[in-house]
């Protein structure tokens, strides 16, 4: 048990969002102490460890001038690459759109948000002609766009609700 | 509710009692009997009672008789069977109580007087001396004595009030049959499952003999203990103790045996059974002597001859693992080889502790002499720091002996600033969340890399202060079986790295840094990441990690800069624009395969004492006949020839970061010729231990420039370097003052390598110095501007 997890490739193989055993142990380990810290309670919206070793390099928990600046770039840029998926769906630019979502992907897995992460996940899949997780191709360019359009929208929600409990995690509302 | 505590507190009494006399009476009933019926002495004592009690008192008296103290203990036993494991609180107190009771109970003329005395308070008190029944009481409850004698009936009363209400009532479990000395002590922490077991262990040697006809058939004393298991404490040298399970009648090999499964991660990767010995420390040191176990010894056997009255945390076994062979051979032993070089796990240098850097780095010390009890369960009470003195531990800790141990709750984000936590996922495993709740141990004050330089040598010296023999197994002392404060990883704490190149920096920075410029090697990593998030916290965490780095956007600039040479470690993002990091890891892999870049080149440890020869070449951009034997032979074209190439001492080491978590991503990673690869999100903890990793590896690989740099650090500045930064401003005015005195004081490989290059005083060699000036930074000025910062862009 211990030791699947030692390698990187083990650890990534479980390392999906929903069920890894390490990090689903890490935040369990890591409870008690969010308490004391207020880590925002964002249900599953938030990987509490990714987000906490954030947070661990504040130099002063009351100002958190490192992650907050951290993650209100990540607001600015959320919002810019939406606006630029957008911008993609009007001209079916699905190549783009698989950029954004990646591009998304990255920043947003880095905070640990998990929900916002899956569904850039998505977009990049959808973008790029396959299924939902990558592993069939769908040639149909309407049927990725549709799906495309449903998914940025539900992005862009799962986007904002973070946003809000980071927010006001960050005294800023 | 009430009713029922008091209920349960006083058939506890009764017990207690009971076991009371026996002990004292050696076991005769008649005498206990008798003693049994004199409770109502002390009863007498408490002013206050309870109606419930004296509900109680009445059935009592009908079968008062009937009881022998055997037959009541046993039955206790069964009736109680479900709370017994629960803690024993008040044990020790009740302990003391019967001791007064008993005391009391022998005075002429009370032990008679039982059924009676029980109805009425105002009987005479007794001789006792009272205080110590106030004082020890857990609760002052004035009923208690008089239940002592409560009969069956009560019992079955009790019982399924119990039943009804599992609350942990304070518990007499082994009370009974424990000695009564020294000191009293009140809480216990033994666990409900475990209790059990324990009491069974101390109970038999008072009781020898049960009555088994009248147990229940769950009845504890059937429990035999030497069909138990048994834990006993073993380590690693330096390390912290751990506990491993074993069976009475296990052999030493068995032992081995779960030790590898123990330390699962660590020696269990790398370890089979036989390649373990132990060794074991006596306590008398002046009887005994250390020695190796034998696999066919009997381990429980020779615990209990060693340590009479059970193993203590500080006298754990200790295993020694055989010494490994040396690191593997370097990447690219010679040129032409593939390059892809994935380092093979279980032969990490981290993992493996002592045999990267030799076996300094783990002090095999004699493992403090100390006892505690018989029952090696009897030591977790150190689990309890409140009660029981934690000294050596913390004298271990506080003086770096053993590097403290990330406690799991303990992850604090203020007091340390040189480092990441690494806390949680060294070894990403979920067994090292145990106890989140001991966050508030001294361990948390992390290794720190003091740690390494204290560590030969002295941990005799601060362990072997030998605790004073006590009597302490005979202590009512609190017994628990939850698991001990288990050292999150013991294996890996000592398995740090200390590599010697830090020690070079050390001696340069120390002054200005502390020891915090100790942890992570000397090594310069170019972070290419084109989503600005990521970028700003790779940066921050290198600059926590206290190593150089420059960062790139893109595939194209990432080349470009590797191009500029310096670079150690490269963390490449999978997808980027412009050039991918899969083509650019092809492209840097290329461009080392034409430059005959390899640990072993021919431009290597012998040349770079002549500077000038290879860099000049290099410098004026001619691909002429040295620069083709430099290079094995190939003909490297103009475009592709490296500057300086005395800054590529070998390969790079890539690292992909993807977000991707499909294998053939990483797959085509390794393929293109990454290293190693992280996930995103990147795992700071996985992270720096690839930094450490591959650092320290590519440290020792240039072991040349290594030993360049330790050397140019200890004339910090040499003339040579004077001129040359002098020179160098002059050449361009516009580099600013930073890099120049990052290059005088940090980089006296590089300042090597490009002095190769400048000395010859070529045209080319300005425009090296450039480069190289503007892509390494010091870490400390970095700052959010990086992304503009890139001159080799453009």
């Amino acid at each position: 048990m211990a030791r699947a997890t030692d390698h990187p490739e083990d650890r990534v193989s479980h390392a999906d969002h929903t069920g890894s055993p390490i990090q689903i142990e890490l935040t369990d380990g890591m409870q008690s102490e969010e308490g004391s810290t207020g880590l925002p309670e964002a249900g599953d919206a938030i990987d509490t460890a990714t987000f906490e070793q954030i947070l661990e390099m504040d130099e002063d928990e009351d100002e958190r001038e490192f992650s907050k600046s951290i993650v209100f770039d990540f607001f600015q840029q959320a919002e810019a690459t939406f606006d630029k998926m957008d911008a993609a769906l009007e001209t079916r630019d699905l190549e783009q759109l698989s950029q954004l979502g990646h591009f998304l992907k990255g920043s947003s897995a880095t905070l640990g948000l998990t929900k916002v992460k899956d569904s850039c996940e998505k977009i990049q899949h959808f973008g790029a002609n396959k299924d939902e997780t990558g592993t069939r191709d769908e040639p149909d360019d309407d049927v990725c766009l549709k799906r495309l359009r449903k998914t940025i929208e539900q992005a862009k929600q799962e986007f904002h609700d973070v946003e809000k409990v980071l927010r006001r995690f960050y005294h800023d509302e | 509710m009430a009713a029922d505590l008091k209920v349960s507190r006083l058939t506890k009494v009764r017990r207690l009692m009971r076991r009371g006399s026996s002990n004292s009476s050696a076991r005769s009933a008649s005498i206990a009997k008798e003693q049994q019926h004199s409770p109502p002495a002390l009863n007498s004592r408490q002013p206050r009672r309870s109606a419930s009690l004296t509900k109680l008192a009445e059935v009592k008296e009908q079968q008062l008789h009937c009881l022998d103290s055997t037959d009541g203990a046993v039955q206790t036993n069964n009736n109680n069977e479900h709370r017994r494991g629960s803690a024993t609180a008040s044990q020790p107190t009740a302990d003391r109580r019967s001791e007064t009771l008993l005391s009391g109970a022998r005075q002429p003329g009370t032990a008679t007087s039982s059924t009676s005395a029980l109805i009425d308070l105002p009987t005479p008190v007794s001789q006792k001396p009272q205080p110590i029944l106030t004082v020890e009481e857990p609760t002052p409850d004035p009923i208690a004595p008089a239940r002592t004698s409560a009969d069956d009936h009560t019992e079955d009363a009790r019982e399924s009030l119990d039943l009804a209400h599992p609350l942990p009532s304070p518990q007499q479990s082994s009370v009974r049959s424990r000695p009564i000395a020294g000191t009293v002590r009140r809480q216990s922490l033994v666990n409900s499952s475990n209790a059990r077991v324990v009491k069974s262990l101390l109970d038999q040697e008072q009781r020898p003999t049960t009555a088994s006809s009248q147990e229940g058939y769950f009845a504890p004393s059937t429990f035999d203990p030497n069909m138990m298991h048994r834990k006993i404490w073993v380590k690693r040298p330096g390390a912290s103790a751990t506990l491993v399970q074993i069976r009475e009648d296990d052999l030493v090999d068995d032992v081995r045996d779960m030790i590898l499964r123990k330390y699962a991660n660590s020696l269990g990767r790398t370890f089979d059974a036989p390649d373990l010995t132990l060794r074991i420390v006596p306590r008398d040191a002046s009887r005994d002597r250390e020695r190796l176990l034998e696999p066919e010894e009997e381990i429980c056997r020779t615990l209990d001859h060693y340590f009479a009255g059970g193993q203590h945390v500080d006298e754990a076994l200790l295993i020694d693992i055989p010494q490994r062979r040396t690191p593997k051979p370097s990447p690219r032993a010679g040129p032409g080889h593939q390059y892809p070089y994935n380092f093979d796990e279980p032969s990490r240098p981290v993992e493996n502790g002592t045999d990267y850097f030799g076996t300094a780095a783990m002090a095999h010390s004699p493992a403090a002499l100390t006892t505690v009890s018989h029952d090696s369960r009897a030591s977790h009470a150190t689990q309890n720091p409140a009660q029981h003195p934690h000294d050596r531990a913390m004298a271990v800790l506080t003086t770096g002996v053993v590097p403290p141990l990330p406690s799991p709750g303990g992850r604090t984000r203020t007091h340390q600033v040189a480092r990441p936590r690494t806390t949680r996922t060294h070894t990403s495993s979920p067994t090292t969340i145990v106890n989140p709740g001991f966050s508030t141990r001294p361990s948390r004050q992390r290794r720190d890399s003091t740690a390494s330089d204290s560590r030969p040598g002295n941990p005799a010296t601060t362990r072997l202060k030998r605790r004073p023999q006590t009597d302490k197994p005979r202590h009512p002392q609190p017994q628990t079986a939850s698991p001990p404060p288990r050292p999150k990883r013991p294996a890996r704490e000592s398995a740090d790295p200390s590599p010697p190149p830090r020690s070079s920096r050390d001696t340069l920075s120390a002054p200005i840094h502390g020891p915090a410029r100790q942890l992570s090697p000397p090594i310069n990593v170019l972070i290419v990441e084109d989503n600005i998030i990521n970028l700003k916290l790779l940066e921050a965490f290198m600059k926590r990690l206290k190593v150089r780095w420059a960062t790139a956007m893109n595939g194209r600039a990432a080349v470009d800069k590797w191009r500029g040479g310096g670079f150690h470690l490269v963390l490449m993002d999978i997808q980027l624009p412009i050039m991918s990091g899969l083509e650019a890891t092809k492209e840097i892999r290329r461009l080392e395969r034409v430059n005959g870049i390899g640990v072993f080149s021919l431009n290597g440890p012998a040349s770079s004492g002549t500077p000038g020869v290879g860099g000049h070449a290099a410098a004026g951009g001619a691909a002429d006949g040295a620069a083709d034997a430099e290079s094995g032979g190939h003909i490297v074209g103009e475009e592709d020839r490296l500057e300086a190439e005395k800054l590529f001492k070998s390969p790079v080491i890539i690292v992909a970061l993807t977000a991707s978590s499909l294998q053939s991503d990483r797959h085509e990673a390794l393929a293109a010729g990454c290293n190693d690869f992280l996930t995103k999100p990147v795992n700071f903890v996985w992270l720096e231990r690839k930094v450490k990793e591959w650092g320290c590896m590519q440290a020792l690989i240039d072991f040349d420039g290594w030993r360049k740099w330790k050397h140019f650090s200890e004339d910090q500045v040499t003339p040579k370097a004077i001129d040359k930064s002098q020179k160098n401003a002059a050449a361009r005015p516009a580099v600013d003052e930073k890099q120049e005195n990052e290059r005088e004081t940090g980089r006296g490989r590089k300042e090597e390598g490009a002095a190769g290059a400048r000395g010859a005083g070529s045209d080319g060699s300005a425009e090296a110095g450039e480069r190289d000036g503007s892509e390494i930074r010091e870490n400390e000025e970095a700052e959010a501007e990086t992304e503009t910062e890139d001159h080799a862009q453009r």
